[in-house]
């Protein structure tokens, strides 16, 4: 009878479904008890050696120091023998004497359980006197002393029946005593101690560390629901037991920081540890906590709807599994520690209790764990969040202050952690590997193969469900009819839907998570640490860029693996999420230029970031950004304040160096802000005239007009603008920012050879040079600039800048702005003949 | 006045018994038991009491009804007859192509000689799939010249009827007489006035087909065991698992159905992979071209052979063939391909 036959037979019968489950929860169930209890046994006494050994060494020590004294004091029966015959009596006294020792020192050390008990434990939960009274230290000491007492009185029951005992066996038990009384003093210490966390969280992390491995490959049944449930409870009792001390240590002991930051070292470790192998644990493992969950009648299966109808009762409710709990009970601790030291203002503890969890935030990455990372992030905003209400940056010392730029950085790394944990992935993991770890799942025989492959954690789920119909199949047809490449889309097709619900994540972070923090920054009025937090924001714009590189060439890569070309595929704009990409960074740069009026009045030490230079610097960069863009409205928005800031910069520099010895360097550094400004005016002109679009110009313009208007001496001013220009041309040397300036020079040029304007030294070039070509471009300045050659050979944008509008001014009048390319006569010349015919002989 | 009753009704009843001592007639009502056709000889049954050992309900009735219904395109739709033409080979008179028409059709008015084959064909496999095997008795009527001046095929119950040298016996007896209201009977049928299809030898015959629907009404027969649905009521935990039940319920009709490539109407999506559907798909329709080409090439055959002997043939066109499933077959297993167009190619 074929064995899907029998087991319907089986399976029609009252009586097979009774007997399986009085076997599944009677010799089964204590079966498997017994065994796993055999285990932990040996766990527990694997536990005692492992804290036996670490004391072996003092222990060793003073013993050989206690055999040389012995050596001493028996060297004089060499030296100087006696002749006291040895009393055989002594050895009866030696074992009544190390049997009161035990006595004694198991007497003191639950005497000093006992006082700590009687005042400290009152007010302790009852998982906490447990584990107090269960120390593992402790136990494993009180564990020497009885076994030294039992052989004793052993020896001495054994003596009385006439027994000779070897010396061997005497010396052994010399040893142990000595060792009773050397650890004493240690075990005594730290089962006083063993509250605090830095004393108990390694047992109890370990604790939770050795369940969480038994729920996965290839932990000892890790596959049977009943151990994966008891599991679950251990853990879940653990983790209480962890805020329980927590609290305790918190309200009674009165803990130090450091002890809180090492129980979240310990806490940021297991959540590392856990995720490192969340992905090993069955989907439907009793590991994770399950909740009730009833369905709509019109979304019932015809199965679910009869036997409610034919019970008369309502629909079975659904299980459905809590993936995040452990995250949650963690991070729960996590966040009340936090909590905790915020309302203290221990902003430094914070910051390094924070900073641990920056460096576990990466790991989620690799596993899609989303849910992980959100769960990450909403305890530490719950943890953390008052700190910026609470500790105001302007009311602190220093030091406070420190420590608040270095928090609000860590609260911008966070999120960069998060993003680097899925490049790194990305960088790391080709399309290939994963088509080849799939290859090697053994889908029939070895469920393990699944679990130990290392995929991403929301593909275990398909693996699980695909290996349960490529088994089916094999009963139905006694071979795998599905194709390798079937197989392949299935996993890729839920990898690229994973991938893209963890990159939608990262991608929300900027307006959800930067956006907002930055925001209620600025609200708080915490200006330094807002142009902190914009910093990572920069950073984290750029990194975005990147990963969505990234993350095109590895979906591209993955698309070669889908075969079945009906079946739905995570879609992705890369055109747009490329363009998204460029224009956040803008608009981050942007949101850090508009701090600049407030930044400029910002008072900040040498030892604290030059924010107000670095906005100003991306400013400028920006607004050229806008030009070449032909961005105006862009432009509009930020130039006015660039404008401002660059003067306000002139000011600050030159109070800045007045102490400098260098008169040439003085001027030639406070003057650097001015002639970005006159340059990125001049291209404002320039693109305004190649892309044949005045409101670039405009918005510049008007921002000069208004300034020289407000300006009661402008002819002052343009006489100074005049000078410093001309001083900085009779300089033989390269600028602070020539660099960033030729940058700007080569972009322009590339503009201009994008419309098919030649530039030197392309051959072309020379024919406009040599009035052999006639420029095309309807602007004047451009054509000029093409006979020039370019830019470069003609001028820089700072005497175009000169040339079209300053000295047209009525207050340049007599000023003798510098034009050494005597550019102004050039443009106007080209203005009034603009058909000029070509000399052949020139 | 009561006894004169009495004695006549018990005269009555001995001369009825002495006339038909057998009940031969007894249960015989004219109003039912008239032939279609004066040259038919077998009688219609109902193969009530036959039936008894597997019903024709849940998932057997299933199983016949999906193995069918794709076989032949419906004509009922909008430019199906344009899509699948039939014709009659060699090409003949209009007069001939209604006598073959009106022959195959089941149907007394007037037809397309599309539909009639789309019908019997369908019908055919209907019974195919029921009884693994198909009798029709050849009703015909020739003229003065020995020529057909019509026929028919008139649907023979399988039950009953025994093949003996070179005749069919149709033994009716008292029971389905009974039943039937008709003469307990033996008939005689002529071996060439029977058209016989047979299940294909390949997928099992007549007698895999019996035991299949026979084991697909015992497993389909509870939804829910009636054990369970007690315990229900009874508010009692016996450890029934419905997930496990329903599973090996699956597999096991999955396995023995697996020639057939039968989906169970697709039930339970978490069972095989989407593509071992596919390939039961494929598995389905060839078997569907096979029952086809069967039933078609056993009708031309009966066109060319005595009482007929009208030397022609009916022919459909662009009907899905084996071959055309078996470059379906190819494709799927190479790849790069949409599962929609591989339902679409094998369409009807």
């Amino acid at each position: 009878m074929p064995l899907l036959k029998v087991k319907n037979y089986l399976y029609r019968t009252k009586s097979f479904w009774i007997t399986k489950k009085w076997f599944d929860n009677k010799p089964i169930f204590s079966f498997w008890k017994k065994v796993y209890q055999g285990g932990r046994a040996i766990s527990d006494t694997k536990n005692t050696f492992n804290l036996l050994l670490p004391t072996l060494p003092s222990f060793i020590k003073t013993t050989i120091y206690s055999v040389v004294v012995i050596i001493v004091f028996e060297s004089f029966n060499f030296f100087y023998p006696t002749n006291i015959i040895f009393d055989e009596e002594a050895v009866d006294t030696l074992l009544a004497a190390i049997a009161s020792i035990t006595g004694v020192f198991l007497g003191l050390y639950f005497t000093a359980i006992s006082s700590i008990a009687s005042n400290l434990l009152i007010k302790a939960t009852q998982d906490i006197r447990r584990f107090f009274l269960s120390s593992p230290k402790g136990q494993q000491y009180v564990q020497t002393i009885a076994l030294t007492a039992i052989i004793t009185i052993f020896y001495i029951v054994a003596k009385s029946f006439g027994h000779t005992i070897h010396p061997v066996g005497l010396a052994s038990l010399a040893l142990l005593t000595s060792y009773v009384v050397v650890r004493f003093w240690t075990v005594s210490s730290a089962v006083f101690n063993s509250l605090e966390p830095a004393d108990s969280l390694p047992w109890v992390t370990k604790e939770i560390a050795d369940s969480i491995k038994g729920v996965i490959p290839p932990g000892f049944q890790w596959s049977k629901s009943a151990l994966q449930n008891h599991q679950r409870r251990l853990v879940a009792a653990n983790l209480e037991l962890i805020g329980n001390i927590i609290n305790f240590g918190i309200k009674e002991i009165k803990i130090s920081d450091d002890q809180l930051i090492i129980a979240l070292k310990h806490l940021g470790g297991l959540l590392y540890f856990y995720s490192d192998n969340k992905n090993k644990i069955p989907t439907n493992s009793y590991w994770f906590m399950t909740k009730n969950k009833y369905e709509s009648w019109t979304l019932a299966n015809s199965t679910q709807i009869a036997l409610a109808l034919n019970t008369g009762t309502t629909l079975q409710p659904k299980t459905i599994k809590d993936y995040i709990w452990f995250e949650e009970q963690v991070l729960g601790v996590v966040a009340k520690i936090l909590k905790y030291l915020v309302n203290e203002r221990r902003v430094g503890s914070v910051f390094q209790g924070f900073e641990i969890f920056v460096e576990v935030s990466e790991i989620y990455g690799k596993d899609f764990d989303e849910q992980g990372l959100e769960e990450l992030f909403k305890k530490l905003e719950e943890g953390s969040n008052l700190i910026h209400q609470i500790i105001k940056f302007d009311a602190s010392d220093s030091i406070t202050q420190k420590e608040l730029l270095a928090f609000t950085d860590s609260e911008g790394r966070l999120a960069i952690a998060a993003l680097l944990g899925l490049s790194k992935y990305l960088d790391k993991q080709t399309v290939d590997d994963i088509a080849a770890t799939i290859s090697k799942i053994n889908w029939i025989s070895d469920d393990k193969t699944i679990y130990l492959a290392g995929l991403p954690l929301p593909m275990v789920s398909r693996l699980e469900s695909m290996a349960q119909e490529l088994k089916n199949e094999r009963l139905i047809e006694g071979k795998i009819l599905s194709q390798d490449w079937y197989i392949k889309t299935l996993c890729f097709q839920r990898y690229v839907f994973s991938l893209q619900t963890y990159f939608n994540y990262i991608k929300a972070l900027h307006q959800d998570y930067f956006s907002k923090k930055f925001e209620k920054l600025l609200v708080d009025g915490q200006l330094p640490l807002a142009a902190q937090f914009i910093q990572r924001w920069i950073e984290f714009s750029n990194k975005y860029q990147r990963l969505v590189c990234l993350l095109k060439k590895h979906i591209e890569d993955c698309k070669h693996f889908r075969s079945l070309k009906d079946l739905s595929w995570a879609t992705f704009d890369f055109p747009q999420e490329e363009r998204i990409a460029q224009c956040r960074i803008k608009e981050v740069s942007d949101r850090m230029i508009g701090l600049l009026p407030k930044l400029q009045n910002l008072k900040i030490e040498d030892d604290l970031p030059d924010y107000f230079g670095q906005a100003l610097t991306i400013g400028i960069e920006a607004c050229f950004e806008a030009c070449d863009d032909n961005n105006h409205e862009r432009l509009k928005k930020i130039f006015l304040i660039v404008f401002q800031a660059s003067l306000a910069a002139h000011d600050m520099t030159r109070q800045k160096v007045q102490s400098w010895s260098q008169e040439d360097s003085k001027i030639i550094y406070s003057t650097e802000p001015l002639i970005n400004l006159f340059e990125i005016t001049g291209y404002a002109k320039l693109y305004a005239e190649l892309y044949n679009n005045q409101e670039l110009w405009n918005v510049v313009k008007i921002s000069w007009d208004v300034y020289f208007a407000s300006t009661t001496n402008a002819k002052q001013v343009i006489e100074f603008i005049a000078a410093i220009c001309s001083y900085r041309d009779g300089l033989f040397m390269i600028m602070p920012q020539a660099a960033l300036r030729s940058n700007w020079q080569i972009s322009f040029e590339h503009r201009m050879r994008e419309r098919g304007i030649p530039v030197f030294p392309d051959s072309g070039s020379y024919d406009s040079v040599n009035r052999r070509r006639q420029p095309t471009h309807q602007s004047p300045i451009i054509r000029v600039l093409e006979r020039s050659g370019g830019l470069r050979l003609m001028a820089s944008a700072r005497d175009i800048f000169f040339a079209t509008y300053l000295s047209n001014l009525p207050d340049a009048v007599g000023v003798e702005l510098p034009d050494r390319h005597n550019f102004k006569n050039s443009i106007q010349e080209e203005e009034q003949n603009p058909n000029e015919e070509i000399d052949e002989d020139e | 006045m009561k006894m004169n009753n009495f004695i006549k009704k018990s005269r009555e009843v001995i001369r009825s018994f002495l006339k038909d001592p057998l009940f031969l007639c007894h249960w015989e009502d004219l109003g039912y038991s008239h032939r279609h056709d004066d040259n038919q000889l077998s009688v219609r049954l109902s193969g009530r009491h036959r039936r008894k050992a597997y019903p024709y309900n849940g998932d057997s009735s299933m199983f016949v009804e999906d193995m069918y219904a794709g076989i032949m395109p419906f004509m009922i739709y909008r430019g199906e007859r344009e899509k699948y033409p039939a014709r009659i080979e060699p090409v003949t008179t209009p007069q001939r192509q209604r006598l073959i028409t009106d022959g195959i059709s089941q149907r007394d008015h007037a037809y397309f000689l599309e539909d009639a084959i789309c019908e019997f064909v369908r019908t055919t496999a209907q019974v195919l799939f029921s009884d693994g095997v198909v009798l029709y008795e050849i009703v015909y009527k020739k003229n003065e010249a020995g020529e057909i001046d019509n026929f028919n095929f008139e649907l023979l119950q399988p039950f009953y009827l025994f093949h003996f040298w070179k005749n069919y016996y149709q033994i009716v007896p008292w029971w389905e007489a009974k039943e039937s209201h008709i003469r307990a009977q033996i008939i005689k049928i002529p071996t060439e006035k029977i058209l016989r299809i047979d299940f294909p030898r390949q997928y099992g015959g007549r007698r895999k087909i019996y035991y299949l629907l026979k084991r697909l009404y015992q497993l389909s027969r509870e939804l829910i065991p009636k054990f369970q649905m007690d315990s229900m009521d009874k508010n009692e935990n016996i450890g029934f698992d419905l997930n496990e039940f329903s599973k090996a319920k699956y597999l096991e009709i999955a396995k023995s159905t697996r020639m057939f490539g039968w989906n169970q109407r697709q039930r339970s999506g978490d069972y095989v992979t989407e593509y071992y559907s596919m390939e039961r798909f494929l598995r389905e329709k060839k078997l569907e071209a096979t029952i086809r080409g069967c039933v078609i090439d056993k009708l031309n055959e009966t066109f060319n052979r005595e009482p007929l002997s009208l030397n022609v043939k009916v022919v459909m066109e662009n009907l899905f063939s084996i071959q055309d499933v078996e470059k379906q077959e190819k494709l799927l297993r190479e790849g790069n391909i949409k599962f929609i167009d591989i339902f679409n190619a094998l369409k009807t």
